[in-house]
């Protein structure tokens, strides 16, 4: 059913008349070129109660090309068009625009001059290739699911939506390099709705990988189905939830949440260009290397994972992303730097920069960033296959929490905001328990907020195995890109008087 | 441009004579291609790697077809696809299926005489971005004021050109422009505006000459108060609220479908939902605005509705889907932007301000998007809450807001007029977390 032929769309022959354009301009001399082609091929579907409601499939291919000078100035064009006569107009342009730029510029571009050329490639299996599994086979397996998976209570409203997308970039510059790589991803999402009290109440399951697997595979689809069918039961509940008490408690976070803190709340942070605006990570434009920021158990690394959702093996600047330690052993080591940033701000450069698509400027970004603590209490468990019940019997077993003290346990990540400048943070959970004299009740979700530096010196445990998969689509600067990363299993925080859950 | 697009439209007819054996019944095709000019200042820099001095185009639309064989094709396109209108019909062919609901092409509609256009703007884009490198200059000379580096401001302008076409004769042609400028001191307070009207006026230089005033109160924080009960939503803040907990909503295939807040029997109905004194307007007709257009890509002309009046909900967004799952009358598609509250007690926001004893007044909230928008319930944090104390601006403050925002708009709701703002303010009764 699925093609394993690697099909590549930006060859040589495709791209060396644009190669020629880019090493025969006639650009000044304190000028530097980098050109990021992009080919993106997406299908995505969608069923609503019993029916299709939406197929699509689009090609869309483009190409950025920016320019910069040793004194810190820059301009960018972009074009749906790749073409040789576009690419020389939009040199022209960029030109133009360049002279419309005034200073005077802190940053420096030196460094892009001196830098050694990159050549790499690294091509992965398409996520769907409509040659050798059309796109209304995917319709009809997704139909069948949807129909299987909407029958079990027809009192719900369903929604089930499907997308593989194929992201290709390749990457050329003034001095040579050329890079050449690929991205697929799949994503499954079930969700359901059930009117209440006046309310629409909504729960979802998602399953993400690189290719078709996730609808044509019995395991994936198992899963899935499996943990849809706890959704339903949790639907069920959550309509005659109770909300919880705003405050301060001791909690418990599951591997999606750990995974949405690290990112919002130090991820962001992080990043060098961030920075370089002054973020809590800084202190007068530097990056705080050597800070402590967490207990010794802490460590926080952030690379790309091959077939992962948030995998990206070369910056779009065309250098190699680095696996980077920003904490280790609860210092503060590295920020996610770009070539352009990274001296400014005092560190070494990670090949950390994104960009959203073609006609969008590259910033830095993270990939899979993952939380890892030292001494966890071992559990063999899938993270979904917990209920609330049975980790609180095993956290009451274990002795790492008593009878006699509230937990909250928060699981599920429906998304967060972070502002860097204080290390304030919010996130939304998809459901809170209350775990109070052995028993675990479930309670409305409500906001967690607080400071990155009291939660993470607020971690006392972590519980189970690493899941690094938690997967996001993150938003800065008004571009988009998949993340992902995780955390262990669970983490017991302690409670602090600054780290509130919202409730009433 | 427009060759480019007469060419697709000349192709798409000549592929669709050749497929007549795939029996097209009917199609429509929107495109629209975006051109524009950025600027970006950090600090007192302009045209660094982040924010580079930019200009771009690219094309998008979307192709819907009805075949013969009542299946239906609906996807959205690209230039690169738009060049082999061959290999489009093929794909289109393959991923249709039925819909009970699809949507019917409408008869040949003229779009209305809306100026679209205005020649100032289009002179930035097109010609002269020095436009944009005064308001840059102006945030600068504001910046500089703030003792601050930790700033920032853009200022962008994009023409959209707009081409609809279908099987039934339908063939229209417009542009839309916007402009925007948005400025960030100290990470707490933007001044921002899409308003063709605010862009080259005072109002701009006015509201970056508040910016000192209104950091300095910012940098002050202060201890939390025992309890405020009033809580004032800036305009820009009113109107994401509104737009995600009621805009969402308001969506005939969502209500229709049963993932709405509203179900179909809530209507029109004699049970008005929220307090008799508000109401909601979407209006995409106002003369030179920038969410104003003649068309919707639907091939729908823009008209004004009133979705909620007295409290009731009379009108919601239909698509031409949602039309026939309803058998109510299609609406143009709604823009967040052409919204405008109506009814209730109006006043002016600073007024207001200077009338209250005691007040939390919010600018920006953390959060709002994870809320979801079919409960109505919000949990959010306010990082930079400022308090009024006896009519004036005393400090800043961390707070949580939670409550219901359907619930929220049960009450008698103040509407807050601003010099600076195109959308209100709004006040009402919530407790405030600190």
């Amino acid at each position: 059913m699925r093609d394993k032929r690697l099909q590549v769309h930006l060859n040589d022959t495709r791209t060396l008349p644009l190669q020629e354009v880019l090493r025969g301009f006639p650009l000044p001399a304190d000028h530097f070129a980098i050109l990021r082609l992009q080919l993106q091929e997406s299908l995505a579907l969608k069923m609503v109660q019993g029916n299709s409601a939406g197929v699509s499939h689009t090609i869309t291919e483009g190409m950025g090309l920016q320019l910069y000078t040793k004194d810190g100035r820059s301009s960018f064009i972009s074009t749906d068009k790749l073409s040789v006569a576009a690419l020389e107009q939009g040199f022209s342009t960029a030109l133009t625009l360049m002279e419309s730029v005034r200073g005077p510029h802190e940053l420096s571009f030196a460094s892009l001059f001196s830098a050694s050329p990159t050549t790499g490639s690294r091509l992965l299996n398409r996520a769907w290739n409509p040659r050798t599994t059309p796109a209304n086979t995917i319709r009809d397996s997704i139909l069948g699911m949807h129909l299987d998976l909407s029958s079990r209570d027809p009192s719900n409203r369903s929604v089930t939506s499907f997308s593989a997308v194929d992201d290709e970039w390749r990457i050329f510059s003034t001095d040579g390099t050329d890079v050449h790589f690929s991205t697929p991803r799949s994503l499954l999402r079930h969700n359901s709705s059930r009117w209440a009290s006046g309310k629409c109440f909504t729960l979802g399951v998602t399953l993400v990988g690189s290719d078709l697997g996730l609808i044509f595979d019995e395991k994936p689809k198992n899963t899935f189905k499996k943990r849809v069918k706890v959704q339903l039961e949790l639907l069920q509940e959550l309509v005659e939830a109770p909300p919880v008490p705003c405050g301060s408690y001791p909690l418990l976070i599951d591997a999606h949440l750990t995974g949405g803190l690290v990112h919002e709340a130090f991820g962001h942070a992080a990043e060098s260009d961030t920075v370089h605006r002054g973020s809590v990570l800084a202190e007068a434009g530097r990056f705080r290397k050597g800070l402590r920021v967490g207990p010794e158990s802490l460590t926080i690394v952030d690379g790309p994972l091959e077939h992962d959702w948030g995998d990206q093996p070369f910056s779009v600047n065309g250098f190699p992303r680095k696996t980077v330690a920003i904490v280790e052993r609860g210092i503060l080591r590295q920020a996610l730097a770009d070539e352009l940033t990274a001296g400014f701000i005092g560190v070494d450069p990670t090949g950390a920069a994104r960009a959203q698509d073609f006609s969008c400027v590259p910033i830095p970004r993270m990939s899979n960033i993952r939380l890892e603590i030292s001494g966890t209490v071992p559990w063999e468990v899938e993270l979904q296959d917990v209920s609330a019940q049975e980790l609180y019997d095993f956290l009451l077993a274990q002795d790492v929490i008593s009878r006699s003290e509230e937990h909250l346990f928060l699981s599920g990540y429906r998304g967060g905001q972070v502002n860097t400048t204080s290390g304030d943070f919010v996130f939304q959970c998809a459901l809170i328990y209350r775990l109070k004299d052995g028993a675990a009740r479930l309670c409305k979700p409500a906001i967690f907020s607080g400071n990155i530096f009291d939660v993470l010196n607020s971690i006392h445990r972590g519980i189970g195995k690493q899941h690094v998969r938690r997967w996001g689509m993150c938003g800065k600067l008004g571009q988009k890109v998949p993340t992902s990363g995780g955390g262990p299993a669970f983490l017991l925080l302690k409670p602090h008087s600054d780290i509130r859950i919202g409730g009433t | 441009m427009m060759i480019l697009m007469e060419n697709l439209i000349r192709d798409l007819e000549k592929a669709v004579r050749l497929s007549r054996g795939n029996g097209i019944s009917n199609w429509l095709v929107s495109c629209i291609e975006s051109r524009f000019v950025s600027a970006g200042l950090k600090g007192l820099e302009i045209g660094n790697a982040y924010s580079p001095t930019r200009s771009g185009h690219s094309m998008r639309g979307e192709i819907i077809v009805h075949w013969r064989d009542g299946l239906f094709s609906r996807s959205s396109i690209s230039r690169t696809m738009l060049e082999s209108p061959k290999l489009l019909l093929n794909q289109l062919r393959e991923i249709a299926f039925f819909d009970p609901f699809a949507p019917l092409i409408p008869e040949q509609q003229k779009p209305t005489g809306i100026p679209v256009l205005s020649p100032s703007i289009e002179n930035i884009v097109l010609q002269d971005p020095s436009i944009l490198f005064s308001f840059l200059g102006l945030a600068a000379n504001a910046f500089k004021s703030l003792n601050t580096k930790n700033c920032q401001a853009t200022a962008t302008a994009i023409i959209n050109d707009h081409h609809l076409a279908s099987g039934n004769g339908l063939n229209c042609r417009f542009t839309s422009t916007t402009a925007s400028f948005e400025a960030t001191a100290d990470s707490l307070y933007t001044v921002e505006t899409s308003s063709r009207e605010m862009i080259g006026s005072e109002r701009i230089s006015q509201r970056l000459g508040h910016l000192e005033d209104i950091v300095r109160v910012l940098r002050n924080r202060q201890t939390s108060p025992s309890d405020v009960s009033t809580v004032v939503f800036l305009p820009p803040l009113a109107l994401r609220f509104v737009s995600h907990f009621l805009l969402s909503n308001l969506d005939a295939e969502r209500i229709f479908e049963g993932r709405s807040a509203f179900q179909l029997e809530k209507i029109d109905s004699d049970k008005p939902l929220f307090h008799t004194s508000f109401g909601l307007c979407h209006n995409p007709c106002r003369p030179m605005h920038s969410a104003s257009f003649p068309m919707d890509s639907q091939g729908l002309a823009s008209r004004t509705v009133q979705l909620i009046d007295g409290g009731t909900i009379r009108n919601v967004a239909v698509t031409l889907r949602g039309a026939r799952q309803t058998g109510w009358k299609p609406n143009p598609s709604v823009k967040k932007e052409a919204l405008i509250p109506t009814g209730g007690s109006t006043m002016d926001l600073f007024q207001f301000l200077e009338d209250t004893d005691s007040a939390f007044v919010a600018g920006s909230v953390l959060g709002l998007h994870t809320q979801d928008p079919g409960r109505g319930d919000y949990s959010v944090a306010v990082p930079h809450g400022i308090l009024i104390c006896g009519g004036k601006m005393t400090g800043v403050v961390k707070g949580l807001l939670n409550g219901n925002f359907f619930k929220n708009l049960q009450e008698p709701v103040t509407l807050l007029t601003s010099p600076f703002h195109e959308f209100q303010g709004l006040a009402f009764r919530q407790r405030v977390h600190f």
